[in-house]
């Protein structure tokens, strides 16, 4: 049987990166709190390694941190591996206190020693573990560091057992404290001696504290509610305060004897935050950065997509030359996969190229100031700035974004936040929007479609704004916390692997569920109906796709969209890359499309309008696609994180009314009607 | 921290050669806007070609080359007071600039990259093309590039000789 060894710490001092070089996995390394959102789990040696969420304490007021001590608690990992920030000794190591009254066996890495080097900061690393009371190992993670002598460890004291890790360190209080917490044991020992046991120290130290979640099992089980009761009278008011000061004066005391710290030093980081944060500089830096993550991931994944085209166009030349012209294969493959599913591929560098910006912005660091520099700007209109930590992941995707939505405390902040992220444009969007743009605003595109990402800001920040005000009636915000690690140069190693994690998805979906749709639209576009029944091989016209698109196009009549730009739409539903798909497989499938974002620019309108209204028109469609649904498989993570049908609901049509409001309002600017 | 006496006028004197450079190439992006206007059709402005489909806004992209100029000029105008004040967030303005000029002289390089295998990849080969992105945008990139390693590299090497520790009592 596999033995468990668990990994723990502060938000961004380093799991994940100690997660994969143990275990030789690739999961998701970040420079920013909150990576690891749910636990994940991997194989090394004899040992099942489990990566736990970040955390900073074990309360059970947050959920990830309740995560954490739950599995503790109940799985009793054969160790823990608890990281801490050689730059950032004294916060860390409250962590380290609470799980040392766990009394479980734990060794501590000293993880960014790197940049603790570069800070001049001195640490004791001896005087340290014998104050711990548990090895202390130094490591630089991300350069796989120190590792070995990690697992060597792990190894000796787990596997050959030839040296023992003290799991029996207490952490001893005032007399008064500790007076209390005996008094309290006692009372355990008589009333509920079943009641673990073998923590009974950790219990009594809970109770004092008032920890709901420990009171609520306790409760339940024999003799609790009396225990419950008597502590109430031991603890007094302020004895959750004392404790924390304790603990904290302690800590003090170590970090006394074994850190030392040039204050004089001035790195770059202290360097960028002056600039980056500053307060009239921080928000144009943001958007000046913006900026140049499209501009460069729209004109430098240029030469890939055409190379991807022009392999696509000989093969389907090649294709056409040579095999029978009228056979259903040769439809398919030159129609279906060459032009519906080819046209998604064509964009597999433009995503790549996304993904390689967001990781290396990430990694750097900078992501998180973003946060905080959006935050003072959220913060003035009474919204939590925690809520554009997840507005932030939602640019790659808005599934993990609404995910990461857990860690936000208060209930109604954190609802605000998953109903909103779908205005935030995901990756799956882009291909649309680099397909319709390209041909409309050429060398303009990748300031439009920049506008395009901050318009769904801007969205997702008033209509949070309406949540809170009007729906929840809620004014006060509620502080928001953000750790600010230093700026690290990213390795081409992990932003590599971090770019290849998401991108891999978008293969995956391409491959999975975009194939599937276009198999499905293909079927849909050569059936049609006539009075005699069903028949192959329709116009597209009169096909059953474009009856999907022409049943519903009424309600879209106000827009002057014609019945593709609808159905669009509707397959848009299933994944946003279905779109760019569609409009492959209708439109390459007719002759004189001479360039599918041409083609699918002049296919857009119902009724014919002029060319200075187009652009207003495309953007008014771009803007739809923008603001509804992202996908079916957000709707289900909206539903799994709400438990509701109510707000899923709201979710799905607040943002066909926003899109349907928007592109209307673009269109009478744009004159599209006169 | 202090910015060292002997460095303060070399260092003030940079950061003002560096942010009115930028102030100056942003207020002339802004009078092509008005130029162009005056010279062609307004929608000139907008559309590739009056009345055209395709909606190349050069005004757009005046706009932003004026947006990012000024607010780089206006990181090294800000770096040239705190620096004449001798406040050390002088010098970290001086380098945020320069490693803002520096990301964007890449991103430049970048693009300027790939618009020469794109041109390639369409076999387009005439010369006048060619010239084009190999001294406009080349000189483009060099100034950008040029400044950015100047001020960042150098200065930020030899910051020993920029700041000087005050003793505290």
């Amino acid at each position: 049987m596999l033995k468990s060894l668990a990994l723990i710490g502060n938000p961004n001092v380093g799991k994940t990166a100690i997660f994969n070089e143990l275990t030789g996995q690739t999961g998701h390394v970040a420079n920013w709190p909150g990576v690891t959102v749910e636990k994940k789990m991997a194989k090394w040696i004899i040992f099942q390694v489990i990566d736990l969420p970040g955390v900073y304490s074990l309360s059970p007021s947050a959920i990830d941190e309740l995560i954490a001590r739950n599995f503790i608690i109940n799985e009793k990992p054969n160790i823990i591996i608890d990281i801490l920030d050689a730059t950032n000794l004294e916060r860390n190591l409250y962590l380290a206190f609470l799980l040392k009254e766990l009394e479980v066996p734990i060794i501590f890495v000293l993880n960014l020693m790197d940049v603790a080097d570069s800070r001049n900061i001195d640490i004791n690393i001896d005087k340290l573990s014998e104050l711990l009371g548990a090895p202390v190992i130094p490591t630089v993670a991300i350069k796989g560091k120190g590792i070995e002598e990690v697992k060597s460890l792990i190894k000796k004291a787990i596997v050959d057992k030839k040296i023992a890790i003290k799991k029996n360190f207490k952490v001893t209080y005032s007399k008064e404290i500790e007076d209390n917490i005996n008094q309290t044991i006692e009372l355990l020992k008589i009333n509920s001696p079943n009641f673990l046991p073998d923590r009974r120290r950790w219990v009594a130290i809970k109770l004092l504290e008032g920890d709901k979640e420990v009171s609520n099992e306790l409760s339940s089980a024999d003799g609790g509610l009396i225990v419950i009761e008597k502590v109430k009278r031991i603890a007094g008011e302020s004895i959750e305060f004392d404790l924390a000061g304790e603990r904290y004066d302690k800590i003090g005391e170590i970090v006394k004897e074994t850190y030392k710290r040039d204050k004089n030093i001035l790195t770059i980081s202290d360097i960028l935050d002056k600039v980056f944060l500053n307060k009239y500089a921080g928000i144009p830096i943001f958007f000046l950065i913006m900026w140049a993550m499209f501009e460069f991931t729209f004109r430098v994944s240029a030469p890939l997509g055409s190379l991807i085209e022009v392999g696509l166009g000989s093969l389907g030349d090649l294709i056409a030359g040579s095999w029978p012209a009228d056979a259903w294969y040769t439809s398919f493959v030159i129609d279906g996969l060459i032009g519906g599913f080819g046209a998604v591929l064509g964009f597999v560098p433009l995503i790549f190229m996304l993904y390689l910006v967001l990781s290396f912005l990430e990694d750097s660091g900078y992501l998180a100031r973003a946060a905080f520099v959006m935050d003072r700007a959220m913060n003035k209109i009474g919204l939590h700035g925690r809520s554009f930590v997840s507005m932030i992941l939602g640019f790659g995707c808005n599934i993990p974004a609404v995910m990461s939505c857990r860690a936000i405390e208060n209930e109604e902040d954190r609802l605000t936040t998953i109903l909103v992220n779908q205005n935030i444009s995901c990756g799956a969007r882009l291909p649309v929007y680099v397909l319709l743009g390209g041909y409309v605003w050429g060398a303009s595109a990748g300031t439009i479609i920049l506008l395009l990402y901050i318009l769904g800001i801007a969205v997702a920040i008033l209509m949070a704004l309406f949540f809170r005000k009007v729906i929840f009636r809620k004014s006060e915000s509620s502080p928001f916390i953000l750790e600010l690690g230093d700026y690290r140069m990213p390795t081409l190693k992990y932003t590599g692997i971090h770019m290849w994690e998401r991108g891999r998805e978008f293969i995956k979906k391409a491959g999975l569920i975009i194939f599937t749709v276009v198999v499905i639209m293909w079927v849909l576009l050569n059936l049609g109906i006539d009075p005699s029944g069903i028949y192959w091989g329709a116009e597209p016209e009169y096909s059953l796709l474009a009856g999907v698109g022409k049943s519903l196009q009424p309600l879209f009549q106000p827009l002057n969209w014609s019945w593709i730009a609808v159905a669009g739409i509707v397959f848009g539903f299933l994944a946003k890359e279905v779109v760019v798909a569609m409009f492959g497989l209708i439109i390459l499938g007719t002759e004189e499309a001479a360039g599918l974002g041409a083609a699918v620019v002049q296919a857009l309108p119902n009724i014919p309008i002029a060319d200075s209204s187009v652009p207003f028109l495309v953007f008014g469609y771009l803007v739809f696609i923008l603001l509804y649904t992202p996908c079916v498989a957000h709707l289900g993570a909206v539903y799994k994180e709400t438990g509701s049908v109510k707000w899923t609901i709201v979710s799905a049509s607040y943002g066909i009314v926003l899109g349907y409001a928007f592109a209307l309002l673009i269109n009478l600017i744009g004159g599209v009607y006169f | 921290m202090e910015i060292a006496n002997n460095k303060k006028k070399i260092l003030s004197l940079l950061a003002l050669t560096f942010g009115i450079i930028p102030i100056v190439i942003a207020i002339m992006e802004l009078i092509l806007i008005g130029v162009e206007a005056v010279a062609e059709d307004v929608s000139i402005l907008f559309f590739t070609s009056p009345g055209d489909a395709v909606f190349e806004s050069s005004a757009l992209d005046h706009v932003m080359k004026a947006f990012v100029n000024f607010l780089i000029g206006g990181i090294f105008l800000h770096g040239y007071q705190k620096v004449k004040e001798g406040n050390p967030d002088g010098f970290s303005f001086f380098i945020g600039g320069g490693i803002l000029l520096l990301g964007i002289g890449f991103l430049f390089i970048m693009i300027w990259g790939a618009n020469l295998i794109d041109t390639a990849i369409s076999g387009f080969v005439e010369p006048e093309v060619w010239g084009e992105y190999i001294f406009t945008d080349g000189i483009r990139i060099e100034w950008f590039l040029g400044v950015g390693a100047i001020s960042v590299l150098s200065i930020w090497k030899n910051k020993e000789q920029y700041l000087t520790q005050v003793q505290k009592f």
